[in-house]
């Protein structure tokens, strides 16, 4: 088969011999690229497995931005290079493209915005980890019972744990994205930005939304296709479809409303809010109003809230990467799934 | 501890314009005439101590000082003395950086001082501008039932908006108080109250060079708010001498050898034993009259009880800076936390930089007592007095609340109130470093060593704040 040598080039067996990609492969990547604004090849030959190769190493010098990482996962990924090789016609390829584009941006925001949560559960167990300190030593001088030492120690641990659970999600969220992005070894060492993409300025209101969908929607395409042999069934099928289709546009931008205004509520209120609890209590701190284990739970709770506004930022691209499926194809509502989804839920979903 | 005040403009009020400037006397008092049959209502834009009001006609009388107060001029009105009280919200500054919301009387709370002379008619005129009813009770007075004040049992409310008149004689000399008797915990929860003096007829009777007055109030003021929350009963954080806390009240001067009366009254719902250094005093008067010479006994605290009013009085002979303060210790304190673990003996220090991560203005404090609070520059919050502060001559007084200062000096002019400044000690005569050597004396394990760590979580039982 002409996949063998490339397979046994990743497993490290002998290479065969080279053999180039038949024509219909290259066209199909050809119009898959210019469906979906990125750019991809066909990788048939060592010297074109090169090629992309160079090229993904290239992408990798800085860390991942969302459209770098699209970028390698749709030159890179294997999975994709295998329905170009082998779709029997295009309509398979170019879905195989969308749900690739689709999960590897939310992918991307899962592990960017895991990896920023995760540094905030450092700083919770930083501030655990006092509060233990102290009330040991309190405890020690003759100012705390046992019942403060041992919650003091619970606690401790509790937001240990959290930190545990808060990395594990970094790892398998950072492991769904390398794995739409095709990498392994070294060039999974990739590095990614340590916050998320900042809220834009504003949200402009998509004009012309359902009937770009109705265009552009690859599922759509393939159900008229389907029209063409199979009949009346079809037809109905077709006009079910685009009726969902508009929908989904719909409950996308719905998603992505409220998503923006949640995301800038946590900007714009919330943390600014934590910030000024912060200040009041550090005040009434000054003024042996409070005590330092006060403080110190203040700045938990506050941390809590950045985690929220972390993850409201990150739902909000989730959101908008649904958007963006709902218009071309690949979105998880085709599959009956949650609109914004977690990280386990789709890890291998391509 | 000077604190930084933050984002907070002195504000003017529309009455610090129209008054203008320190009242001195009636002829520099503001107010506009109510009436035609109404005298002039006079009105306080500063907590600043004005100087006594000497008679002009009739018997002659030593006039008393209020602590950051005031003597209400009056008007002669044949053989009345008028006066005009309005009961009003006002703003109170209790110590520069922090203003309550109280009510009082003609502009401040404590409202004026009202002074007359044993046998005086007076007229007073009680204008409510408050949002509900009041009335005024003359604490300690002999007057007809009617005359009383008390809402509802010797008279109607004064209903917002209206003008009361109560008309009774001067019928003893001595030590009274006026406060409202009609939602009286609220209002005096909010600061309503006042002095009354009553002279002798004979001005030689009980004659004093220095005679002041102060009332004792407490008041719950949440740090960072204003008005007090007077439902409170026993947790106050501002126990004040006339809604004044340290470092916000008044010296007390005398020439040394001068007699010296200071009269208390206390509106609070808890006593405060006034206590001063440096002299023994007697107690010569109560709310209930003055006390026969025979009966006296010499004191250097006097217990003033809730409800109640105590004159004492002593020949200043001690030259110098004389505390006087209410001996409850968390009386000379400012708001402050009552929950708190206690650092004493735990090394914080080399926690700071951890902490600092996560709150980069904390700092460590209270491993070694609290005293670091009056020797820190910090953020509080808003209109939020430091618990202990206040600087003498030698460094940092750490107090608050229910503390003044007594100065004794020689030579001060007889009428001359101001402040002397700190006392120049002769030489030879201040509490001194020995620099000596001596032999280190045998101690006890203190209790705050590691080794006494199970010894001391066996036998304590301390409560602690929840918050950790
Ligand atoms: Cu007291």
């Amino acid at each position: 088969m002409m996949r063998a040598p490339l397979f046994a080039a990743v497993l490290g067996l002998a290479a065969c011999a080279q053999v180039a990609a038949p024509v219909d492969a290259v066209s199909v990547a050809a119009r898959v690229a210019d469906m979906i604004g990125v750019a991809t090849t066909v990788i048939a030959t060592e010297a074109e497995a090169d090629a992309v190769r160079e090229r993904v190493r290239a992408a990798l010098v800085r860390p991942l931005t969302a459209e770098t990482a699209v970028q390698v996962a749709v030159l890179n990924n294997r999975t994709l290079q295998a329905e170009f090789l082998a779709a029997a016609e295009e309509f398979a390829a170019m879905e195989a493209a969308v749900a690739l584009v689709a999960a590897t941006r939310r992918a991307y925001f899962e592990a960017v915005a895991a990896q920023q949560v995760a540094g905030y559960l450092e700083q919770a167990l930083a501030s655990a980890e006092a509060t233990a300190e102290l009330t040991r030593r309190l405890a020690q001088a003759g100012g705390a019972n046992r019942l403060d030492q041992v919650r003091a120690a619970e606690l401790y641990v509790e937001v240990a744990n959290d930190l545990r659970r808060g990395r594990r999600e970094a790892t398998l969220a950072r492991e769904a994205l390398t794995r739409a992005l095709g990498l392994w070894g070294a060039d999974a060492a990739y590095a990614l930005p340590a916050t998320l993409p900042a809220l834009p300025a504003a949200l402009s209101v998509p004009a012309g939304a359902e009937a770009e969908a109705i265009r552009r929607r690859v599922d759509l395409a393939a159900a008229r296709h389907a029209v063409e042999h199979e009949g009346a069934a079809a037809a109905h099928r077709l006009e079910a479809l685009a009726i969902d289709v508009r929908s989904e546009v719909r409950a996308a931008y719905a998603t992505l409303q409220s998503s923006y205004e949640i995301a800038r509520a946590y900007r714009d209120e919330v943390v600014p809010l934590r910030r000024a609890i912060d200040d009041e209590i550090v005040y009434r701190y000054n003024g042996m109003l409070v005590d330092v284990f006060t403080v110190l739970s203040t700045v938990r709770a506050s941390l809590a809230a950045n985690v929220a506004a972390i993850e409201a930022l990150r739902d909000f691209h989730l959101a908008e990467a649904e958007f963006r499926a709902a218009l071309i194809g690949g979105g998880v509502v085709r599959s009956g799934a949650t609109v914004v989804p977690h990280a386990e839920e789709q890890a291998g979903g391509h | 501890m000077d604190t930084k005040k933050r984002d907070e403009p002195a504000p003017v009020s529309r009455r610090d314009l129209l008054a203008g400037g320190v009242l001195i006397g009636a002829a520099a008092v503001s107010g506009h005439v109510q009436a035609q049959a109404i005298p002039e209502a006079p009105h306080m834009a500063h907590p600043t101590m004005q100087p006594p009001l000497f008679p002009t006609s009739g018997p002659d009388y030593r006039p008393v000082v209020t602590l950051n107060g005031w003597t209400l001029p009056f008007r002669r009105n044949g053989e009345w003395k008028e006066f005009h009280l309005v009961a009003e919200p006002v703003v109170r500054e209790m110590a520069p950086g922090m203003r309550a919301h109280l009510w009082g009387y003609n502009g401040q709370s404590p409202g004026p001082t009202i002074e007359a002379v044993e046998g005086d008619k007076v007229r007073i005129f009680v204008t409510n501008k408050l949002p509900e009813h009041t009335t005024i009770h003359w604490h300690g007075m002999r007057l007809p039932n009617g005359m009383d004040g008390v809402g509802g049992l010797t008279q109607p409310q004064i209903r917002p908006g209206k003008t009361f008149v109560y008309e009774f004689e001067l019928r003893r000399s001595g030590t009274f108080m006026y406060h409202p008797h009609a939602d009286e915990m609220v209002q005096m929860a909010m600061g309503m109250m006042g002095a009354f003096i009553v002279h002798p007829r004979d001005p030689a009777f009980q004659r004093a060079d220095r005679d002041y007055v102060f009332l004792l109030a407490s008041y719950d003021i949440e740090p960072g708010a204003a008005v007090p929350r007077v439902s409170e009963m026993t947790d106050f954080n501002l126990w004040t001498f006339n809604s004044r806390v340290f470092p916000g009240i008044d010296h007390l001067v005398a020439r040394k050898g001068e007699r010296v009366r200071i009269r208390v009254g206390n509106l609070t719902m808890t006593n405060h034993p006034i206590h001063l250094h440096g002299h023994e005093f007697a107690v010569t008067g109560t709310d209930g009259g003055w006390v026969p010479p025979e009966r006296r006994w010499p004191e250097v605290t006097a217990d003033v009880p809730v409800g109640a009013m105590r004159a004492v009085e002593f020949e200043a002979t001690e030259e110098g800076d004389w505390a006087l303060h209410c001996h409850k210790s968390h009386h000379t304190m400012n708001a402050m936390g009552h929950g708190l673990a206690n650092f004493i003996g735990v090394p914080k220090r080399d926690l700071e930089p951890k902490i600092q991560r996560l709150v980069p203005d904390y700092m460590a404090m209270g491993n070694a007592g609290m005293a670091d609070m009056g020797e820190m520059e910090m953020l509080l919050p808003d209109n939020t007095l430091p618990m202990m502060s206040g600087q003498g001559q030698y460094g940092p007084l750490e107090m608050g609340g229910m503390f003044t200062v007594l100065k004794v000096r020689e030579g001060m002019a007889a009428n001359d109130y101001r402040d002397p400044g700190w006392y120049r000690h002769p030489p030879g005569t201040v509490a001194y470093e020995w620099t000596g050597g001596a032999p280190t004396p045998p101690r006890a394990e203190g209790p705050a060593g590691q080794d006494a760590a199970v010894e001391v979580q066996v036998v304590r039982r301390q409560h602690m704040s929840g918050n950790h």
